[in-house]
């Protein structure tokens, strides 16, 4: 079986996707987890599955729907109840933008 | 006379109904036991001591007054717990991560939600693994669960703190979970009855997601009439889910029967592995054997090899642990996202490789195809056979501390009922005996919807054999108390 292992550059660039922030011990150990998983999940491409379908239901559902009616939901203050910041009855949400200097 | 949490769930329903015994006085039996043994067993993460209190009250009150009959309040007065990824309206809902540690739920869970309609007090959240990643509870942020049989081994998981609160008689009887062998795996190594129904059948609505198309809440408890009887409260369609099923619900306990004259029940040669434990395949095969005897055909079936649903199943759920844990920002709610641990972090690295542009093909479409072998491998037997029957685990509880370092130990755990899993097929797990003195199961997996027949059959095993002398053998039957640890 080929081993698949990830460069730290795509490794680095994962992390940056999965928004974690990795200490250099838990960098090295999932790394190397990691690669270990991608090569044994490999054992899939022995099975020949270009004739076969994706599951997109287990139970073989499709197409639900529903009529769109308004239904009573959570009050302003329940819904901010397990928030850590809050102003004026919205969340305070990391800045996205960086200021400008001048 | 046993003591009150040691009760059944219908053996205490009918001495409430009779007025043998109050809901106060069951409610504190339970949480007298939960006091007792909870230091060593480690199976709650959070109890409501207070709140069940004032629900027994409540039920008693209700229950004399005739305000609630057991027609319309089967559960009346009955204290159940619930993992801890259930939300509970007003209480701590932490999924056993430090990320919730604070987490008070705004709204039920709609399986909280039936069971309360039904009377029941709901005394306490169980421990599983956090995020129910694993299979033993030694990934949760609040320490591992112990096995009622042996301390120094481990409860299984993730739904091991129900597995065990249920085992110990620390509750009446518990809710768990299932993605993969959550339910029947924890079940297997406490010797408890675990339903995993139909994908779809119970509402996901309110549960800490883990893999969305897989997730499926389900009872665990001392009998399989308890087993019915709570799955047929908790089943249904739910608007708040769209993959529920819109099927009617059967009353799972009126029909239960016990005649398997003529069944069909298929043994897959791949799931009586040479590298189980031994003493599991022959223990499972007399299970097989017993229901013969009453009537039912044995027939030797064959699967596709359950490795492929390992590496099936890892690519699958991690994909949708990537998605469903990327909501966990700590704006909203929770911690940020410096609190996950190390399994959640690995969880969600491969997930998002699998998911990434240029890679999806490979791995998570890959992953699809092959569950749809999956699934056309299990309708093809079934045309054949009515049910299937194997070991549920491949081993009995391991030891404290096994998990230490193994990042594939839930799968190698979980290798005989991950891919009924990914079917989205029914099963339950039953004690057929004990090895060196822990409990092992077979499991029972059915078509889907088939729920019934399932349980049927797993009654009619149970009430053939005296399980309980076969689970809890008259050497060890002090273990089987409010004191087993």
């Amino acid at each position: 079986m080929t081993k698949t292992t990830l460069t730290d550059n795509d490794f680095a660039k994962l992390v940056k996707q999965a928004n974690l922030v990795l200490s250099g011990d838990e960098k090295s150990k999932i790394h190397a987890q990691l690669d270990e998983a991608l090569s044994a999940v490999k054992v899939l491409d022995e099975l020949d599955t270009t004739k076969v379908s994706q599951t997109t239901s287990a139970s073989g559902l499709t197409n639900v729907f529903r009529d769109d009616v308004v239904t009573p939901s959570f009050s302003q203050a329940e819904a901010l109840q397990n928030a850590k910041m809050t102003h004026n009855g919205y969340f305070i949400v990391p800045a996205i933008f960086e200021a400008m200097d001048n | 006379m046993p003591k009150l949490n040691e009760l059944t769930l219908l053996d205490a329903q009918a001495k409430l109904k009779a007025g043998e015994i109050t809901s106060v006085e069951l409610t504190k039996s339970c949480l007298e036991a939960i006091e007792k043994i909870e230091p060593e067993l480690h199976a709650f993460v959070t109890v409501f001591r207070d709140d069940a209190m004032d629900s027994a009250k409540l039920a008693d009150k209700n229950i004399q007054s005739g305000v609630w009959t057991f027609d319309t309040h089967p559960l009346a007065g009955i204290p159940l717990a619930l993992k801890d990824n259930f939300l509970t309206k007003g209480g701590r809902t932490t999924a056993s991560s430090k990320v919730l540690d604070e987490f008070i739920s705004t709204y039920d869970a709609t399986v909280t939600e039936k069971l309360r309609l039904a009377g029941a007090v709901i005394i306490g959240k169980t421990n599983m693994d956090a995020w129910a990643h694993g299979s033993s509870t030694e990934t949760s942020d609040y320490g591992a669960t112990h096995n009622p049989y042996d301390n120094n081994k481990l409860a299984g998981g993730s739904s091991g703190g129900s597995a065990a609160a249920t085992s110990s008689d620390e509750v009446v009887a518990a809710i768990g979970s299932e993605t993969a062998g959550s339910i029947r795996q924890p079940a297997s190594w406490c010797g408890v009855v675990g339903m995993k129904p139909t994908y779809g059948r119970v509402s996901r609505y309110g549960v800490v997601a883990m893999g969305s198309s897989l997730d499926s809440p389900g009872p665990m408890t001392k009998t399989v009439a308890d087993s019915a009887l709570l799955l047929s409260i908790i089943a249904g369609h739910d608007p708040k889910d769209a993959t529920s099923s819109s099927l009617p619900v059967p009353n799972y306990l009126e029909g239960l029967n016990k005649d398997v004259k003529g069944l069909k029940i298929g043994l897959p040669k791949e799931y009586f592995m040479s590298s189980s434990q031994p003493g599991i395949n022959d223990l499972v095969k007399q299970a097989a054997k017993k229901l013969e005897k009453l009537g039912a055909i044995l027939v030797e079936i064959s699967l596709l090899d359950p490795k492929f649903s390992i590496a099936d199943y890892t690519i699958i759920q991690r994909s949708e642990v990537s998605s469903n844990l990327a909501r966990y920002t700590g704006v909203r709610y929770g911690h940020d996202r410096s609190f996950f641990g190390d399994e959640a972090k690995r969880r969600i690295m491969l997930g998002t490789y699998a998911l990434s542009s240029g890679y999806y093909d490979a791995y998570y479409k890959k992953g699809e195809s092959v569950r749809e072998l999956l699934k056309q491998d299990f309708a093809r037997v079934f045309e054949s056979v009515d049910l299937i029957i194997a070991p549920t685990a491949p081993v009995t509880a391991m030891a404290v501390g096994s998990t230490a370092g193994e990042s594939m130990f839930g799968e190698l755990a979980d290798v005989l009922v991950e891919a009924s899993s990914l079917a989205g097929l029914t099963g339950i797990n039953i004690p057929v005996g004990l090895l060196s003195g822990m409990p092992v199961g077979a499991q029972l997996i059915g078509p889907h919807f088939q729920e019934q027949q399932v349980l049927n059959t797993a009654y009619a095993y149970e009430q053939s054999t005296n399980w309980k002398e076969n689970v809890w053998p008259t050497a060890n039957s002090q273990q089987h108390t409010g004191d087993k640890i």
